[in-house]
Formats: structure tokens, sequence, C-alpha cells
């Protein structure tokens, strides 16, 4: 394990969590550690269900409960530990020092409030703004995500938005109170693809602005690849492999991100090269396979990948991958 | 995406209108038996808060000559067994129904709206307790519970209004706790939680807009139900107290004297019966108004 760096805006320690369901109890993340530096862009990849929501949801005590829980861990955020700290304390935080952007554009927003009352609502919250300086800096944050016409915008109530603008006004919404972080859940899922280069450059560039750490959670390895400085690779519930963007385009190490890494089409290869899909399915969760969770899907698994979990081992420039075989060999 | 349009968005979705309330008025007054509906309200609150001055009598003036009179150019509904003129006595009794039937509907609409936002809010053992509560009330049936109170109360219109608010809530409470339940579960609900907002907050601002709509049906069909739960309060003998005249109370004393003047248990009877459909229109054109699937239908029926 990582020693926590000393300037790291956020470390997560070992954070684990469970949900309760009919059949069993489902470990969703499961002992994930990670650190955010500030100002940096950190992907979190990973395929549907591979708990990558799950641990931005926790990451602000957004875990629904029940069914939910976070079952063990540590959140440092600055001076303060967010699972010990108070709803006061945390209230305090969302949205203020940690803002978040959800994957739905069109159900993030509350049907019977025009635009203006929710962008609002955070520097209400937070910054006490009322009456004209309230209005002044909605218009400015509207402005500044290039939604034209904001004096009007901000009497329209969200129906009345596009999918895009929505979700650029969710990004002004986020930035309303100057964050430290910004988590953005598959921000661009649902929109369609021209605007999601557009949105995507948007935001990146909104953060860089701010002076924000962004951990922007996808499961599109294209946007990891223009964006993110660093990545990390969820499976199951855990991180398999964490590096450097670069280092995880040129060097994977794991054999998951290999696979994932073959079965999208590249710039950088000639279109011969064949899509090569990752065979079998994702785990079931409720029945996780014994030791490494992915060997019944890998073709360099060994016995020992069936016994025991591999941890996440850090090798040189900080690339650090959790398997028991060196794909180098 | 778009098959997830919750009720409350539809009222904003419907034709260009800035103010969702305004829309809502329009669509119910498109609504053919809802508009009818919306024009009999209007006409009883009218006599109910003109009634001094349509009436042609005080409804307490008494005429011992003139008996249980037919209708006539002088008593255009006859006049009771105590010789008072019919018309002006249920010009009257609209001010008792009406306020009878408003004030427990909207009483019980608000104690029960709050009461079911806790519950479905908070869930757990807050909400196991009250639903287990409201249940207890649903083994009653509403006009004994309601005559019980009442006689318990003692007679008196507060006392009716309170009688029925008791037990009102119950079925308000369940709505509000059944809708709160689908709309707390939508992402903006999680949206505003990320953004800080604390559990009050949400409930009472985000969460209360978003059920408005049902509970608004409710309220109107609720306020039908409470007339005609004052007039059976009344006719059993509860309720108002004579001299006060209640559509309730002329039906009963009327009633006696069927065969001698059938207008005279006819007219309340009317009465009772056209604003509990009035309600009940209005109520049934606020549903097809808020609900969008039923939104279509209407237009081809037009």
């Amino acid at each position: 394990m990582a020693k926590t760096a000393p300037e790291a805006l956020l470390s997560v320690r070992d954070l684990t969590v469970e949900f309760a369901t009919d059949a069993g109890i489902i470990t969703a993340v499961d002992a994930v550690s990670f650190d955010l530096q500030a100002g940096e862009i950190l992907a979190l990849v990973g395929e549907s269900g591979c708990g990558k929501s799950a641990t931005a949801l926790a990451l602000l005590r957004l875990i629904a409960d029940p069914p939910g829980r976070i079952a063990n861990g540590e959140i440092h955020f600055r001076d303060r530990e967010l699972l010990s700290a108070d709803d006061a304390t945390v209230r305090d935080i969302r949205g203020n020092r940690i803002a978040m952007i959800f994957q739905e554009p069109m159900t993030s927003l509350n049907p019977v409030y025009t635009i203006g009352r929710q962008l609002g609502e955070p520097l209400q919250l937070h910054k006490n703004l009322r009456g004209d300086s309230l209005l002044a800096k909605c218009l400015a944050l509207l402005e500044s995500v290039n939604i034209p016409e904001p004096r009007r915008r901000l009497q329209s109530y969200p129906h009345q938005f596009s999918g895009g603008m929505r979700q650029r006004m969710m990004i002004a919404m986020s930035m309303s109170c100057d964050p430290d972080i910004v988590i953005a859940d598959e921000p661009t899922t649902a929109l369609d693809v021209t605007i999601q280069a557009q949105l995507l450059e948007l935001l990146q560039a909104q953060v860089a602005n701010h002076r924000a750490a962004l951990l922007l959670i996808t499961h599109n390895l294209g946007v990891v690849a223009r964006y993110a400085d660093r990545v990390n690779v969820m499976y199951a519930g855990r991180i398999v492999e964490s590096a450097s963007a670069d280092e995880i385009y040129r060097t994977p190490r794991h054999p998951y991100t290999i696979g994932l890494l073959r079965s999208v089409p590249r710039l950088d290869q000639p279109i011969s090269e064949k899509l090569l899909p990752i065979e079998g399915q994702p785990p079931n969760p409720l029945d996780l396979p014994s030791g490494c969770a992915f060997h019944p899907r890998c073709p360099l698994a060994i016995d020992k990948c069936r016994a025991e979990v591999p941890a996440l081992t850090r090798h040189a420039n900080g690339h650090a991958v959790a398997c028991w075989v060196d794909v180098r060999d | 995406m778009t098959d997830l349009v919750h009720p409350a968005t539809a009222v904003a979705v419907s034709p260009a209108s800035r103010n969702p309330a305004l829309a809502l008025l329009r669509a119910v007054a498109r609504h053919r038996l809802a508009s009818v509906g919306l024009v009999i309200i209007a006409t009883l609150i009218i006599i109910a808060v003109f009634a001094p001055v349509l009436a042609p009598y005080s409804p307490f003036q008494q005429d011992l000559y003139h008996v249980l009179a037919p209708p006539s150019r002088l008593h255009l509904l006859g006049t009771d067994n105590l010789g008072r003129d019919l018309l002006s006595r249920l010009l009257y009794g609209a001010r008792v129904s009406l306020l009878v039937g408003i004030v427990s509907s909207l009483v019980s609409a608000v104690i029960g709206v709050v009461i079911g936002l806790i519950a479905g809010f908070r869930g757990g053992m807050v909400d196991a307790i009250i639903m287990r509560i409201t249940d207890a009330f649903l083994c009653f049936p509403p006009l004994i519970f309601i005559l019980a109170m009442s006689a318990a109360l003692g007679p008196g219109l507060q006392n009716v209004i309170l009688a029925f608010a008791l037990f009102g809530w119950t079925y308000f409470a369940r709505l509000a706790r059944g809708q709160v339940l689908l709309v707390r579960e939508l992402p903006f609900i999680e949206a505003a939680r990320s953004v800080g907002v604390p559990a009050t907050r949400i409930m009472f601002r985000h969460i209360l807009p978003n059920i408005v709509a049902p509970v608004l049906v409710a309220i109107t069909i609720g306020i039908g139900g409470a007339i005609l739960v004052e007039s059976g309060v009344s006719f059993l003998g509860l309720g108002v107290q004579p001299p006060t005249a209640s559509w309730g109370k002329e039906l009963r004393v009327g009633f006696t004297y069927l065969e001698a003047a059938p207008l005279f248990s006819i007219a309340p009877g009317v009465m009772i019966s056209l604003a509990i459909i009035a309600f009940n229109f209005v109520g049934d054109g606020l549903r097809d108004a808020l609900d969008p699937r039923l939104r279509g239908a209407n237009r081809v029926s037009r």
C-alpha cells in the first residue's frame, strides 16, 4: 500500500461499501485506497457494476443507508476524516468543498424549480448569498459555461433545457462555491457523442480555472486518454491498476487493463488490428471468484490467482498493479 | 428518459405557460366535465359569500301561517315546517357545507401530508409506527368514526371539522408517503443532498412540491366527501345545531314531511349532490390534467 503522500488533498484508505440485498450482502467497493492530489484529474475506470459510482458516492457519504453501508475505511480530506465527521460537517463540505456532477442531467434537476433557483442553492447554503449578489453570481456562472441569454435562462425550468445545457448548468453549479474537488460520475454518458467532447473540454477548463481536482468516473477509455492525468482501473470492487494515463496506455500491466485496451479501437494503431473482447462475463457480485476476481476471464491465470487475492503493489514510476503475474515476462 | 416524466413536470410541460398554476387551471377548464364542475363550484361559492344579499328572506324568519307552503312567487322553493323560506335557508346552508367541506379537507391534508412526508422520508421505525396507526384508523368505517367523534366532542361546526380531520389525515398520510417513496429515489434528491441541503429542507422544499399534484386531486375529491359526511352527520342530528341552516339538516327535517312537501327534502338533496358531483368532476379533471398519459386520450375524445 502506498504511503500517504503528504500533499494529497484527498486520501482514501481501505474504503469498503456494502449493499444488503435479498440474496445476501454485496461488497461493491472492497478496501479501495487512493490519493487525489490538488488540481489533478484522476480517472476511475471500469465496467458497469465495478463499484466506481459507489466509490464516488461514498466520498460524500451519499450511499443510501439502507440498503448501503460504508463498512470500513477512512477518507481524509484536508485535516478532516469524513467517515467519522458529524452530519453538519459533511453537509458543509458537500457542494462547497467537494462538488458532484451526476450521470443523468435529465433527472438530476428538480422539475418544479427554475434553473436559477437550483443554481443558487449551494450559494445560498454555503456562501449566504441573497438577492442581487446571488443573481449576479448566478448570471456569471451561466455565462462561464456558455449558456446564451443567461438572464432569461435563469427563469427557465429544467424541461426547457436540452440535455447538454442541463449538464453545463450542472457544471456551473458544481463550480459555484469554488470547490477543491469535483467528482463527475459519468458526466457525458447520457449525452450525444457530438457534445460529449464539448462538455469534457468545458469541464476540464472549468476545473483548471478554479484550480480544483477532478475525479472523473467513466467507462470510456477514450475520455481517459484525453483528459486524465492518472488512472485507477477498477474491477469487481477493487483497484487493480493505478498509473499515469500515459503509462496505462503505453505499458499496461494488469491483464484486465490490457483486455480493456484491446477491446476499443485506437487511432494510433493500424485499422487491420482486430478488436479483442474480454472473454466471459463480469463476476456475480454475490458470488465472487476466489483469489483474484478476474482469474476466470484471465488468459494468464496461474494457480496462485485462484487461491490468493493479489495486493496492489507499487512499481517504478508510481505504477501500481494487483496481479500475481508480471505481464512483461 | 422521456418515459420517466414525473407527474409534477407534466403541469409545466403544458402549453408555453410560465406559471404552472395558471397552466393547470387552463388544463382543467379544457376538461369538459371539470369545467362544468368549476362553474358549479364558483356559483356555490358566490352563493355562500353573498347569501345575505341573494336570499329573499332571513333564514330564521318564521311565518307560521304559511308552513310547508308549496313553491310560489313569494317563496320560490316553498317554506319549511316553521314557515321559513326554503330558498334562503339553502343559500345560507351553502356556507356551512362549503366551510366544513373545504376546511376539514384542508386541515386533514396539511396534517396528513406532513406526517406522510416524515414517514416516507425517514423510513424505518418511524414509518412503521405511523403506518400501523393509519392502518388502525382504516378499520373504522369513516361515517361511524366521525359520528362517534362528533358525539364525543359535542355538537357544533368546529367539532364536525375536528372530527373529520381526525379521521381524514390518515388518508392523506398514506397518499403522501407513497408519493414520497417514489420521489425520494429520484436523482435530483440525491443531487440536492450532494450540494449539502439539510434533510428538512429536502423534505419540504424538494420533495413536497413534487407530490402536490396527487394531493391536490385528493383534496378536491375530499371536499366532496366531507360535504357528504357533514350532511350525514347533520342528518343524524349531530353537527350544526338549529336554527343554523345546513343542507343535511334541511334534508333531515324535510324527510319527515316527504309526502306533504316533497321539495322540502328534494331541494337540499339536489344541492348536496350538485356540490359533491362538482368537486368530483374537478378532481377528475385535475387528475387528467396532471397525468401526461391521460392527456392524449382527452384530446381524442373532444
